[in-house]
């Protein structure tokens, strides 16, 4: 306030004179301070000006004291006071967002496979002169050969090479929000042609406003913890800029699933407590990219959850199944024995993580790829830069990824003496009898063991082992594999925009040099034709599947969220490519994520995390008349955008119905005269991984509430289970945990 | 009865105004209160001498005399411009009594001017004014000296 300027007015100046004459009558009451006296222009009118001036000094000091009195004023001073007065509490302004995005730099010639191009931290991309974005990484990025991407024209001849560039803007602020298109200056790199955003750029937010910041001190004046609603919210929105709002679940509210723990004998399913979810909402990232390997090893976020994999045992072949027991039979004292399984794949058992794995076993001494067997020498098993001793006798040696089917774990029977140091190993697997009888081959990856898992599993007790015998090996770890599978990022996925494999090679599946996959599908036993592709190897019907394996903490950190691009009769066939993924995220659940989990943070006694609200994304077709006394038409590209600005703004909290779209329209756009019956498509991503679609009408009398609910399945999708969600609080989806999502290219006009 | 405090002119050497500050307390070992008569002087004269636009409070209030000393000026406007100010003056001070509550000997009933003199040798010029107060008693005044003209 140092530079604030006083203002009085006539009245301050009246009031002060009226005063001080009040005051001097009282005090000389023979004093004449009437007008014109010479008494009243020495003692009342020159002092009437200072005087007002100090009344109004002290009404602004006043009002700068006090949020209430200051929300109606404006003005830098106003600013200032406001963030004085909170940084008492610790509460500072949040400075804004800078959007962020990928832009998309054409070029029309490749490198060859020994070069590369390097887009320099220092390149600067203008969509217009006025809007100029930064490349959004600390480090220069080169891009190989293998980076561009094939762009062909509708004859299917390849016309330029394209490589996507993220970027972030230059200065913080909503303008920065660009939509699709091309920009106009680019880094003047070799072949270059030209540059644009296929996708809008989003997270842009400008200085928070004192209005917002006033609004938000009303619960930003808490403890700073995680550990009550009011905390959570003071805490999350002073530390991050991409936290716009935020909702808590806990004990006791019916959207909180992650605590509930079902008694494996009666079903019941009890809510322990000790859980928290902290549902953000923030801007949306759009067409992030991921790239993962199909069929590829992938690691299971979830705390507590290890997988029990033994490579010679495909789980499913041997008929083991939910509800099954696995049996640990050198377990040590203080671990349990016996296991519920909970999840089945070929390669792995999970069980519950309230009843963790003995993780000690196995126990590897070391770790070794230099293993040779040779038929020649039956049993006997030799390594380089490991020298067998006599101490080595009863440890076990595993062999895994062989080559040559020499995979198993071994007992080491004997040593022999030196020089030749070699193990003689046993069979600990019934159907392999002694003598072993190796398949010749060097290089082997193998591992000394000094505790391996002995363990059956079946259903009939106490021995569980008529479905997988009592056996030597397998481990437990967080690595998981399945064919036609990748897992995608542990973060909010909302949007899958693109699934494709760059691969120009297949004859009936690539495209322009991709096989894409078009559609997104909820099962893959379909019972109805359009759900699964009549024939597979159209590519026009090449379809994917999300599956969520722990939908309680879906759209976390900890999700364990599978893309499947196979189906089942052909389930290896893209295994070992690589698979893009373009989907849209929250802007900086990552940062959130770490910070809410760090040890310093978290609470001692619960789980707080944080998850992104489940997303409902709502499509139509305007179909509208001009106003007859209009004069220009309708700028549908500007109003898509804008409708979608307001889905993505409204507030889930009050009720949304068509009657609010067709409002916001007729009010922004007075050209519009008249809007016929909408319908609205709306699709929720449920925690599970699947689409489940809706629509509502409005006709008339029903103004056509957007509501999840099963009165409003879309009938497109009313025959099949796997497209219906009934109880959508099953899964912790209610109207309290649902964000309304637009985008522009999801809203079409149409001119009646 | 109230008082008020008592001024006076400025005695400038040569007897000539050579700016606005024409007022003074007076060579008074301390102030000196004033009423009845006396005070509606102080009152008139101020109102005359006090150039129109410089009292914060109101910008109406007093004439365009002490103005007319900015330029030469010759006898003729000089003697318009007295009469429209004495004028001026009178209709400030009797809007003022309407609104005040005071007796009728600090009450102005009329005022006019008695006398113009030019002295033919040296500028400037002496002014007489008859002032009457509500209450009957009549004084002559001559400026800028303020004092009762006792002939």
């Amino acid at each position: 306030m140092a530079n604030e300027t006083v203002e009085i007015i006539e009245q301050d100046r009246l009031d002060a004179e009226n005063f001080l004459v009040q005051v001097l009558s009282d005090k000389v009451p023979n004093g004449d301070f009437g007008k014109g006296d010479a008494l009243r222009d020495f003692s009342v009118t020159a002092m009437s000006v200072i005087f007002a001036f100090l009344r109004r000094e002290v009404d602004n000091v006043k009002k700068h004291q006090s949020l209430l009195l200051l929300q109606d004023d404006t003005g830098t001073d106003v600013d200032q006071a406001v963030d004085e007065i909170l940084s008492n509490f610790f509460i500072t302004r949040k400075t804004g967002r800078k959007s962020m995005g990928t832009v998309t730099l054409y070029f029309s010639q490749k490198p060859d496979s020994s070069s590369s191009v390097t887009v320099p931290t220092d390149s600067v991309f203008f969509k217009s002169s006025a809007l100029p974005f930064l490349l959004n990484s600390d480090t220069a990025l080169v891009y190989g050969a293998s980076s561009f991407a094939p762009v062909a024209d509708t004859t299917g001849a390849v016309t330029s090479y394209a490589i996507r560039v993220p970027v972030i803007a230059l200065n913080a602020g909503s303008q920065y929000d660009v939509e699709a298109g091309p920009f106009v200056s680019f880094p003047k790199l070799q072949y270059a042609m030209k540059a644009e955003n296929t996708a809008p750029f989003s997270g842009g937010a400008s200085t928070e406003s004192t209005a917002d910041m006033i609004k938000r001190a009303t619960t930003a004046i808490s403890e700073r913890s995680l550990n009550s609603p009011r905390a959570i919210d003071a805490t999350l929105k002073n530390e991050f800029t991409t936290v716009d709002d935020l909702k808590v679940f806990g004990f006791g509210t019916p959207e909180m699933i992650r605590d509930l723990v079902t008694e494996e004998g009666t079903a019941i399913r009890l809510h322990t407590g000790g859980f928290t979810d902290v549902y953000l909402k923030g801007p949306i990232t759009e067409s992030s990219e991921f790239t993962g390997e199909i069929g590829g090893v992938f690691s299971d976020q979830r705390p507590g959850y290890y997988i029990f994999r033994d490579s010679l045992v495909d789980f499913e072949v041997e008929n083991v199944a939910i509800g099954d027991v696995l049996h640990i039979y050198n377990n040590r004292p203080s671990e349990a024995s016996e296991y519920i399984i909970k999840d089945v794949t070929p390669k792995a058992l999970y069980v519950s993580r309230r009843s963790q794995f003995p993780r000690e076993l196995p126990e590897v001494e070391d770790a070794y790829t230099d293993g040779v067997v040779s038929p020649s020498t039956v049993n006997r098993f030799s390594a380089t830069n490991h020298t067998f001793v006599a101490a080595d006798v009863d440890k076990w040696v595993r062999i895994y990824d062989s080559a040559s089917g020499n995979d198993g774990t071994y007992i080491v029977s004997s040593v022999a003496s030196p020089p030749d140091n070699y193990a003689m190993l046993l069979s600990t697997d019934p159907a392999i009898p002694d003598p072993i009888t190796f398949n010749a081959e060097t290089g082997i990856n193998w591992e000394l063991l000094t505790t391996v898992v002995e363990y059956s599993a079946g259903i009939v007790g106490p021995a569980y082992a008529e479905k997988v015998a009592r056996r030597v090996g397998g481990a437990f770890t967080k690595i998981e594999q399945r064919s036609g599978v990748v897992v995608l990022p542990p973060e909010p996925i909302y949007r899958i925009r693109e699934v494709y494999i760059e691969d120009s090679t297949d004859p009936e599946l690539s495209v322009s040099g991709r096989i894409t996959f078009l559609t997104r599908a909820n099962t893959d036993t379909p019972a109805e034709p359009k759900d699964y592709p009549a024939d597979p190897l159209d590519p026009d019907r090449l379809q994917y599947r999300v599956l969520c394996r722990n939908p309680e903490e879906a759209f976390s950190g900890w999700q364990l969220l599978e893309l499947l691009v196979s189906w089942p009769e052909d389930e290896t066939k893209f295994d070992g490519k690589t698979l893009h993924v373009v989907y849209d995220t929250l802007t900086g659940y990552n940062s959130t994520w770490e910070f809410m989990l760090q040890t310093d943070q978290r609470l001692a006694c619960a789980s707080v995390i944080p998850k992104g609200l489940h997303p409902v994304y709502l499509s139509m077709n305007i179909r509208y008349a001009t106003a007859k006394m209009a004069i220009e038409s309708l700028d549908t590209a500007a109003a898509a955008q804008a409708l979608a600005a307001y889905i993505n703004d409204f507030d889930v909290q009050e009720d949304f119905d068509i009657s609010d779209v067709a409002a916001f329209l007729r009010t922004t756009y007075g050209v519009i005269g008249y809007i016929a019956p909408i319908v609205i498509n709306y699709d929720l991503i449920a925690p599970d991984g699947r689409v489940i679609h809706y629509q509502t009408k409005d006709t008339g009398s029903n103004p056509g509430k957007i509501v999840i609910d099963a009165d409003h399945y879309h009938p497109d999708y009313l025959m099949n289970d796997y497209d219906k969600l009934d109880d959508p609080l099953v899964e912790g989806v209610s109207s309290n945990t649902l964000r309304f999502l637009a985008s522009s290219d999801m809203i079409t006009f149409e001119a009646i | 009865m109230s008082y008020d405090i008592h001024f006076e002119s400025v005695q400038q050497q040569g007897g000539t105004v050579t700016d606005f500050h024409v007022l003074t307390f007076g060579d008074y070992p301390q102030t000196v209160r004033i009423d009845g008569i006396q005070k509606l002087v102080n009152r008139f004269l101020k109102c005359l001498m006090t150039p129109a636009g410089t009292d914060l409070s109101d910008p109406r209030y007093g004439t365009g005399l002490m103005t007319m000393f900015l330029g030469n000026v010759d006898q003729n406007t000089i003697g318009q411009v007295v009469t429209l100010s004495v004028n001026a003056a009178v209709k400030t001070i009797q809007d003022y009594d309407l609104a005040n509550a005071a007796p009728d000997t600090e009450r102005l009933m009329t005022a006019s001017i008695e006398r113009l003199d030019f002295d033919s040798t040296s500028p400037g010029f002496d002014l007489y004014l008859r002032l009457t107060n509500v209450a009957g008693t009549t004084v002559i005044l001559l400026v800028p000296d303020m004092k009762e003209f006792t002939g």
